[in-house]
């Protein structure tokens, strides 16, 4: 996933499909003495949780229309190009993947999360037990709108329509895995003129059948499949650029109606058979998506209760968001949680070379200020680890020990009495510049001497993403694709990755303990793996400090009155439309 | 005549050559490559390769603006092989964003600010001219003070404060009205006024300050000329000195600053639109420059500067008909 920037570039490029474990389950394993792992039961189910149908939601009827208001039409619908959260959420009611991520609402109010099947009987066969092939199987009775069977041709079809240079936009990973290089698409580029329908690395046997191959073991292949890159593409269906706007359904919706930019209507499709489907619902009869509503009317218009059939994905607007917060009624009506987005103070570890100045910025930072400054406790939580609450395996734990407000003192004594001067770089927002100027008088606290220094906002990244850079520490924002860590270390803390241009590792972290410990965790299944990564997690705050861990990322939104089965996805990090009902 | 529009419009055509190279410069200018925001996280440079050459972007600059012009008056073809897409003239290009063609961009968008910019242009004309001119026939009285202090209110009102007032007190507080929401004319005329009165309003009462403050200056000064008081004093109405004399003479200055107002107002009204949640050319024009899509940009800005010039070639033509003191040769 990518990072997330502080504007609308988070809206575009924000991946999604991360998934979060919520069921506390409390398994120390004795690895630390300030916090517990939070695991869920089983991080992959079985075939039996594979099987449809979907319990019901409480209370859940059928009927009526849903309308979602939003400020720009989906930028993408097309499988191959689908890779922000938001758009996955949508597409996950019109299409299905091989496999998909099951939340199971408990009594308690919190959600437990598997991996299942779902075009598939089961998550995946590791058919070698060395995670170089996997197998899915169909199910029986897949069909797509139009009533016919759905193949695992089609599927193949899918993944080799992702290799084309005109499906860039989406998530790479099984291209990647299959062709054993980065540069996925340097010699097969899909199935258009003339290139194969089946790429290479995969296989398919019979309808129900299909294999993956890779040249090294890829453990993650489940998580990956429950990326829409799996999702069935008939090739007489393939309208190219056009199938952008009005792909095939294998879900319970269809597009009745799309008018870019407009408006979007999905209406049943009567061929979809619930009990093949453990996840979805098909409550309403129609979801209408209406664009152009920015933030601020969104808020208002849910806020004041127009349409009690209302439902967004957007954010309330954040000059609201504190009074929204604190009122009962409308808290009713909302939903907040972390999602999969956290955000870091990164420090530059090629210039601030001394452990004990990272130590001490991590000591002496106001979070609480950092958190206010961004609107308060809508905007998310303190946070202190690497990786989200949202991650498997996630461990709670400080490897400082100090409030969240910092302790200057304690950083000035590791420091020693001097001070030390550091350069901050941030975006020229107005936002951006009240946190530098809170970030230069805290840490002045400490004996730190900050210089400030704006950054074009547009440009942010790529200034902190450039090795060369000439600045001691920024703030940047990381969310993972699946809910593992392996999807949250490797590419913001292994030194492997960095490049003269376009860091996500913009710590610039290269530790060689580091990176052996992250080949010896990648070739774990993802279950043994996922403890593994939050003990890393740990050892590297606790050790290295390369980053100082600032909030973990808060969804906070409204919906209207008459909707039910509203709940923060772990898997978007936003209302998961196909749960939703109407209440009357 | 003649000879005047032909230069006119001559003119016309050199500042709307000048403005799209200046426009493609300047998105050359900027340090940003659009491949990246149409390729996802971990791509690589084979891939970005790819995009450049689909997009062209690796040619010469000025082979791309030739390409791009000839897009418009002759139309092109995209893309390659299997994914190859005609785009008949006047063809504006693909959008980066969601690789629609920016011709259907604005064919949608255009109906919703030109149905902004008239109304509301209607509506400020109405309200200011009439608000000026009476202020100035009734100098002095208490419906001149009123005119004059509430112009001044509104020249000083922001138009996302006065919207955002408006919208409260009209759909959020009473639900007088329903959020607005875009019908096109041609299905249903009422549903597509009442979609646009609160737009219209939140314009057309802050411009229309401007009209009433400059026809009231004009008026006053044109009521105090020999000419208005020599046909008053030949015994004509006060009526017709007024309508037919002074505000005849008076009107010019107002016919530019209305001229240069529906032009502006056609380019996109940016706040307003996005206030009201309306996807016109205005907020076409922020989204597509903050997202680097570079085909959208352009369109937008050559459809504003077209309105904005051919506002102007009208409003000197209304110059001549109107005041025939006026040689347009």
């Amino acid at each position: 996933m990518k990072r997330r920037n502080v504007a609308a570039i988070a809206a575009t490029l924000s991946a999604a499909l991360i998934v979060a474990g919520c069921s506390k389950n409390k398994g120390d394993d004795g690895a630390g003495d300030n916090g517990q792992y939070e695991t869920r039961n089983s991080l992959i189910g079985t075939a039996e949780d594979s099987k449809g149908p979907a319990p019901e939601m409480p209370g859940g009827r059928k009927g009526g229309t849903i309308t979602f208001l939003q400020n720009n039409d989906f930028a993408h619908l097309d499988p191959a190009k689908v890779y922000v959260s938001t758009f996955s959420a949508t597409a996950n009611l019109i299409y299905r993947p091989l496999t998909t991520y099951k939340e199971t609402l408990l009594p308690d109010g919190s959600i437990e999360m598997r991996l299942v099947g779902d075009l598939a009987v089961d998550p995946g066969k590791n058919v070698k037990n060395d995670c170089t092939v996997w197998e899915f199987t169909l199910k029986d009775g897949l069909k797509y709108e139009d009533g016919s069977p759905i193949k695992a041709a089609d599927i193949a079809y899918g993944v080799a329509r992702a290799f084309a240079p005109e499906a860039a936009a989406g998530p790479h990973y099984i291209q990647q895995w299959l062709a054993g290089d980065k540069n996925y698409n340097a010699t097969y580029k899909g199935p258009y003129n003339g290139g194969a329908k089946v790429p290479p690395g995969v296989t398919v046997d019979g309808d129900k059948k299909i294999t993956f191959t890779f040249n090294s073991p890829h453990c993650d292949m489940p998580f990956a499949a429950a990326m829409t890159t799996t999702a069935p593409v008939p090739e007489a269906k393939d309208t190219k650029e056009a199938y952008d706007s009005v792909p095939f359904s294998s879900g319970p919706y269809k597009i009745k109606s799309h008018t870019r930019g407009t408006s979007m209507e999905l209406v049943r499709n009567e061929h979809w058979d619930p009990s093949t489907d453990a996840t979805r619902h098909q409550y309403p009869d129609s979801f209408v998506w209406k664009f152009g509503s920015d933030i601020v009317a969104t808020t208002n218009r849910l806020k004041t209760d127009e349409d009690p059939n209302m439902a967004t994905y957007a954010g309330v607007d954040p000059a609201q968001s504190a009074a929204i917060w604190t009122d009962p009624a409308l808290r009713k009506r909302s939903i907040a949680g972390s999602t999969q987005f956290v955000w870091y103070l990164n420090i530059n570890t090629q210039r601030v070379t001394d452990v004990n100045v990272r130590k001490a910025l991590n000591i002496a930072f106001d979070k609480t200020h950092y958190q206010q400054l961004n609107g308060g406790p809508p905007a998310g939580e303190i946070a202190s680890t690497v990786m989200s609450p949202t991650t498997a395996g996630y461990k709670k734990f400080d490897a400082f020990g100090v409030p969240p407000a910092g302790d200057p003192e304690k950083a000035k004594t590791l420091l020693g009495g001097k001070s030390v001067k550091l350069t901050y770089a941030y975006g020229n927002t107005p936002v951006g510049q009240q946190i530098a100027a809170a970030i230069k008088e805290d840490l002045a606290k400490a004996g730190f001497d900050i210089e400030l220094v704006a950054v074009d906002a547009e440009r942010y990244y790529d200034v902190i993403g450039d090795k060369a850079n000439k600045y001691d520490f920024y703030i940047s924002g990381w969310g993972a694709d699946w809910p593992l860590g392996s999807t949250i270390i490797p590419p913001t803390l292994d030194g492997r990755e960095i490049t003269d241009q376009g860091n996500y590792n913009s710590a610039y972290f290269d530790n060689a303990e580091v990176k052996t410990e992250i080949d010896r965790i990648m070739k774990l299944p993802v279950e043994q793996a996922a403890p593994e990564w939050a003990k890393l997690d740990q050892k590297i705050m606790t050790d290295y400090a390369p980053v100082v861990p600032l909030l973990y990322d808060g969804a906070f939104s409204l919906y209207g009155s008459n909707i039910g089965g509203a709940y923060l996805s772990k898997v978007s990090g936003c209302v998961n439309p196909a749960s939703l009902f109407l209440k009357s | 005549m003649f000879r005047f529009l032909i230069r006119r419009i001559l003119l016309a055509v050199l500042t709307l050559f000048a403005i799209s190279v200046v426009a493609f410069g300047l998105f050359f200018a900027v340090p940003a490559d659009p491949a990246t925001t149409m390729c996802a996280r971990g791509c690589d440079q084979v891939t970005k390769d790819q995009i450049h050459a689909r997009l062209h972007l690796d040619d010469p600059i000025y082979v791309q603006y030739f390409d791009y012009m000839k897009g418009i008056f002759v139309g092109r073809e995209y893309g390659a092989g299997d994914w190859k897409r005609d785009c008949p003239a006047p063809c504006l290009g693909f959008s980066f964003r969601t690789d629609e063609p920016v011709m259907d961009i604005v064919k949608r968008s255009l109906p919703i600010t030109v149905s902004i910019a008239i109304g509301a242009w209607i509506f400020e004309l109405l309200i200011g001219v009439t608000a000026g001119v009476f202020a100035a026939l009734r100098r002095g009285t208490v419906f001149d003070k009123l005119a004059i202090s509430l112009s001044l209110v509104g020249a000083a009102m922001p138009v996302f404060f006065f919207a955002a007032i408006l919208l409260y007190v009209f759909v959020f507080g009473t639900g007088i009205l329903p959020f607005p929401e875009y019908v096109p004319i041609s299905k249903n005329p009422l549903a597509w006024a009442g979609a646009f009165i609160l737009p219209w309003l939140s314009l057309a009462l802050i411009n229309a300050a401007n009209h009433s403050r400059l026809g009231r200056a004009q008026m006053l000064e044109t009521l105090s000329e020999d000419f208005i008081r020599t046909a008053r004093a030949k015994g004509l109405r006060k009526s017709k000195v007024s309508l037919r004399h002074a505000l005849r003479a008076a009107i010019n200055p107002i016919v530019t600053m209305a001229g240069l107002s529906l032009g502006g107002l056609l380019g996109g009204a940016v706040i307003t639109e996005s206030v009201f949640g309306m996807q016109g050319l205005g907020m076409q024009t922020v989204t597509a420059a903050r997202e680097l899509n570079m085909p959208l940009v352009m369109a937008t800005v050559l459809i504003a500067t077209v309105f904005i010039v051919v506002a102007n070639i009208v409003v000197d033509v209304a110059y001549a008909a109107l005041d025939p003191r006026v040689r347009l040769s």
